[in-house]
């Protein structure tokens, strides 16, 4: 499964262009898949039929990253950030461009916290001219993929978030033996605001949402107070800013979890959001809930996850897809 | 007036914190029991109740208030029996400290806020901060665990109380007083003179930026929507347009996101049968349940109806009852009449 | 086309008030509709226009008739009117100007006299709650005689050309979409083009105020593709660094690929960017990523769409005096009408 997910993470594409990585992900689905279709903004819908309860699954294909706005003279290149990057980790990183360009992104002065406005991406050239044979206006950059093995079953790299819920996706859709009418949705347009999930589930007007995300954790110096721990397992939501996941679902989650031996920690996260907010409201309404997995500096460019984590988010989604 | 006090006082006796509204459906059935023709509920979690007129082939009238109310969830069970918590919906902090709490967990737990006594405070320390608060249950952690559950909602434990010059004070009047309204008025309307199927939603998550009714409009697709909420009312003398008196009737409210010819109409029915009202004013957003409905489904034509609240997402608000009434005269006179 | 523009652009329609626009709309095109097609106008006050093609792609080309504009919220003991914006509109644009009522009364936006501002309000610069309207009333029976809490009033604005190719009015944003859509169906009618999509003109409400008629009309529709015509802020003026200009007037149509609340569709836009090419219509992109309009709402809406935007760039947007080029404005009327003229894209 490291492999596959390596492999998720070293497709950049990040939101509202999500070609690249929705093709590595096709292939991988088809052998499994009684139906698969793109829809219009790109949302990727696997779905294996049943006559059950019809419960939609989803995890976003899209990560964060950098819009080109505009070159300059000297071919210094403007951006603008795709979802939540982090500036401080960003700057003075290594960039790759959706054709695979290399650059190192940088504040103009490096004092402060850079603003998006003040940094630029510096790919070596000289002149705006050398610049556009290499960048349009309108490409991407994302921080350079990254994926290394350190203690125990932890990984550090990035973009975790959210190719791991699409490898456990993928995962359970190989797994899993259901009577419900499945949908495995690989959402694009998460990290700008769950712009995909929405019109996905209004399509589908599924009975069951569950998310598989990634989580903060509270156990690292600093860190908002949560109970949440790497490596103490997958995390059932409750709540977040953007979502009260529906308090019945909860509950049948957690005791699924708990007949099935599953190791699962009570996620209630103090910032952020995921694709179950705006799933929630599509059409007339869905029942939500998330699988969290436990990452630690999310949206930087060491993401930190621990294997254990993913390996019982696999499990219980299995579980819910079979139990639900 | 003593119906309304009645259901006021059940309304409120019913757990609705935001999110967690289903908690409260034994109170609503009840109350809807004589009154509606059927309950059911959704997804979200909201109650739509139907009344169907005798006459054929009516519209619908889609009627809102949210049932939900602000609360809070606990978050993290700590020693000595204290609870970390989070808020639901705005809170204000400062009106938290020795506030009473009922933990709605395996069984109703009591607790209270904590507070540092004014005694041992550094001076000017101001509005503490919500993550700095606590819920004092008095049981151990291991017992505390048993009961209740991270994730477990929390509300302001309630009493109704009457108090001087018909006003009533109770927590949750956001937004039950208008639901309270809603069914003395669908109580009192007739089958026959019904000029609308009235479709109520005591709607969820308003109070979370989830707009119950704008899911609940796909399924009912209603003709026109009234929207009832509660709006500030005015705590000073002073030119202060932003809100609107105690006592002196329900409010209708004029912004670019209600429908202009049906508020129209609403007023002239209202001026012709001599009801009173007041104005409300909100150019751009109303910040109610009525704009995301009002953009729901294909479209919906609304009118937003109001009424005054003092002292708002605290365990004392406070509303007139005669603006209850008001706002029923209204209801009752706008499902008679006939092309709005 | 310039006069449609100009009488569009006059005429009184803050957000939720737009019945005079879409009278004028109406008017225009009700002789003009192609056999086949027809008119509506939906709960929410769009107006939507049909040319059916049954069975193929549809296509939603979206204006939005609305105007920022402002409502009364109280009136004075002295006869001056306190007000509150609709939609979002700088007050340092407000003050001293003239403003004119629904019914055609006049007023002006009364600030405090330089002379009696204390330096803190100076330099905390001009705010809405501190400016007030006067209508001339000097009590509050007399302003009660001929205005309303709750009546809607704009900026009394008149339509200049100016310059090299210039114009200035109120509301361009978005009356120039508006206007540029009644040529492209009187186009159809009188050419008699026969367009490869199933066509939906929607002219919608309430778009400066975030909750816009576009969710209800896209949710009908369910388009496959849109095509949003709108009037992009920029600050091209001198001075301002280059890569925060976003764009330039009088460099053509802009072909962006992303606002603030939507990512495009790649494929449309470049589609769009060759149908430029071969036409010889004078394109730009956006420069900077800014700004909102209806592409976000009909984007997500239903079951999503694949959306465009088409944009003339404006400076002083949201003021008395939005600035267009008129070359822009032509260069944004050929491109809608070679989109109508071409095949769907088809996927690479």
């Amino acid at each position: 499964m490291t492999e596959l997910i390596k492999r998720l993470m070293f497709t950049p594409s990040v939101s509202g262009r999500e070609d690249k990585i929705r093709e590595v992900i096709k292939n991988e689905a088809s052998p499994y898949a009684d139906e698969i279709t793109t829809d219009p903004m790109g949302n990727l819908i696997v779905r294996k039929k049943g006559n059950g309860k019809k419960i939609m699954l989803c995890a976003h294909m899209d990560e964060i990253g950098f819009f080109v706005t505009f070159i300059d003279d000297s071919g210094n290149i403007r951006v603008s950030p795709v979802g939540g990057v982090n500036a401080i980790s960003a700057s003075y990183g290594e960039v790759v461009s959706e054709n695979g360009t290399y650059g190192v992104i940088v504040p103009e002065s490096s004092n402060d916290v850079p603003k998006w406005e003040s940094v630029y991406i510096d790919i070596g050239a000289k002149t705006k001219k050398q610049a556009e044979k290499k960048v349009q206006i309108g490409d991407f950059f994302v921080p350079v993929p990254k994926f290394r093995k350190l203690q125990n079953q932890r990984y550090v790299g990035r973009p975790f978030d959210d190719r791991v819920g699409c490898a456990i996706l993928l995962e359970a859709l190989k797994e899993v033996k259901s009577d419900n009418d499945l949908y495995f949705v690989f959402s694009v347009q998460e990290e700008v605001g769950g712009r995909g999930s929405r019109p996905a589930a209004f399509g589908i007007a599924p009975d069951i949402g569950i998310v598989l995300d990634v989580t903060a954790t509270g156990d690292k110096p600093g860190s908002k107070p949560m109970d949440v721990k790497l490596g103490g397992g997958c995390a059932i939501k409750i709540k977040d800013p953007s979502t009260i996941c529906s308090p019945d679902l909860v509950s049948k989650m957690r005791e699924i979890a708990t007949e099935e031996g599953i190791k699962f920690q009570n996620e209630m996260l103090l910032f952020g959001g995921t694709d179950a907010a705006s799933m929630q409201v599509a059409g007339k309404g869905v029942k939500v809930g998330a699988i969290s997995i436990p990452s630690a500096y999310i949206h930087s460019s060491c993401e930190m996850i621990d294997m254990v984590d993913i390996k019982e988010a696999v499990k219980l989604t299995v579980a819910l897809s079979n139990k639900l | 007036m003593e119906q309304i006090k009645k259901i006021l006082k059940d309304l409120c006796d019913g757990f609705s914190v935001s999110g967690h509204e289903l908690y409260g459906k034994e109170v609503i059935e009840k109350l809807a029991g004589g009154i509606f023709d059927e309950v059911r509920t959704d997804n979200l979690g909201n109650f739509i109740l139907v009344k169907k007129s005798n006459k054929e082939n009516a519209k619908k009238l889609l009627i809102d208030a949210h049932f939900d109310t602000v609360g809070m969830m606990v978050s993290q069970i700590k020693d000595g029996g204290f609870l970390k918590f989070v808020e639901v919906g705005g809170l204000d902090a400062s009106v938290l400290p020795s506030t009473e709490v009922i933990i709605h967990g395996k069984e109703d737990v009591y607790g209270i806020i904590t507070s540092t006594p004014p005694h041992l405070k550094v001076a000017g320390t101001g509005t503490p901060k919500l993550e700095d608060l606590m819920i004092d249950t008095g049981y151990s952690k291991e017992r505390l665990e048993e009961l209740v559950w991270v994730g477990a909602p929390v509300c302001f434990k309630n009493n109704v109380d009457f108090i001087y010059g018909n006003n009533v004070t109770s927590a949750g009047l956001d937004d039950k007083a208008c639901l309270c309204a809603i069914f003395d008025a669908v109580s009192k309307m007739d089958k026959d003179n019904m000029a609308y199927n009235v479709y109520v939603t005591a709607s969820a998550q308003e109070e979370t930026g989830k707009c119950g009714p704008a899911r609940a409009s796909f399924e009912i697709e209603p003709d026109i929507a009234i929207i009832t909420d509660v709006n500030f009312a005015k705590m000073e003398k002073g030119e202060d347009f932003e809100s609107i008196e105690m006592g002196k009737g329900a409010g209708i409210d004029i912004s670019s996101l209600v429908d202009r010819k049906l508020t129209r109409s609403i007023r002239e029915l209202l001026d012709s049968k001599g009801i009173n009202y007041q104005i409300v004013c909100e150019p751009t957003r109303t910040g109610t349940n009525n704009d995301a409905l009002s953009i729901s489904s294909f479209g919906v034509r609304t009118a937003l109806m109001s009424i005054p609240l003092r002292s708002m997402h605290t365990p004392s608000e406070t509303v007139n009852l005669g603006d209850i009434k008001s706002l029923s005269s209204i209801l009752l006179a706008v499902a008679t009449k006939e092309e709005l | 086309m310039r006069e449609l523009l100009k009488k569009l652009s006059l005429a009184f329609g803050p957000s939720g008030c737009e019945d005079k626009v879409r009278e004028i709309i109406e008017n225009e095109i009700k002789d003009k509709l192609p056999k086949g097609a027809t008119m509506t106008t939906d709960n929410t006050g769009n107006l939507i226009v049909h040319i059916p093609n049954e069975g193929k792609t549809k296509l939603m080309v979206n204006a939005h008739m609305d105007e920022v504009g402002f409502m009364v919220t109280g009136i004075l003991e002295n006869g001056m009117l306190k007000f509150g914006c609709v939609g979002g509109i700088d007050p340092v644009v407000l003050g001293s100007k003239r403003v004119i009522f629904e019914s055609g009364v006049k007023g002006n936006v009364a600030v405090k006299p330089v002379h009696l501002l204390t330096k803190e309000e100076y330099k905390a610069g001009p705010r809405v709650k501190n400016m007030s309207i006067d209508i001339g009333a000097t009590t509050k029976e007399e302003a009660e005689k001929i205005t309303f809490v709750g009546d809607y009033f704009t900026f009394d604005s008149d339509y200049i050309e100016y310059g090299e190719g210039f114009v200035k009015c109120k509301a361009l944003d978005d009356r120039l979409g508006c206007a540029i859509m009644c040529q492209v169906i009187k186009d159809i009618y009188e050419e008699n083009i026969k367009s490869d999509y199933d066509l939906y003109f929607a002219f919608t409400c309430r778009e400066e105020v975030g909750y816009s008629g576009a969710f209800g009309a896209s949710m009908k529709i369910k388009p496959d593709y849109a095509l949003v015509i709108e009037s992009k802020a920029v600050g091209d003026i001198y001075g301002s660094p280059d890569e925060k200009k976003v764009s330039i007037l009088g460099d053509g149509v802009i072909i962006s690929f992303a606002d603030r609340g939507a990512i495009y569709d790649r494929d449309f836009v470049r589609h769009i960017m060759s149908l430029c090419d071969k036409e010889k219509i004078k394109y730009q992109t956006n420069k900077y990523i800014s700004g909102g309009n209806d592409s976000a709402n009909i984007q997500k809406n239903a079951s999503g769409a694949k959306v465009s935007v088409l944009s003339c760039a404006s400076r002083y947007i949201h003021s008395q005096s939005d600035v267009i080029h008129l070359e822009d404005f032509e260069n944004t009327y050929q491109t809608v009408l070679a989109v109508i003229k071409s095949a769907v894209p088809t996927k690479e």
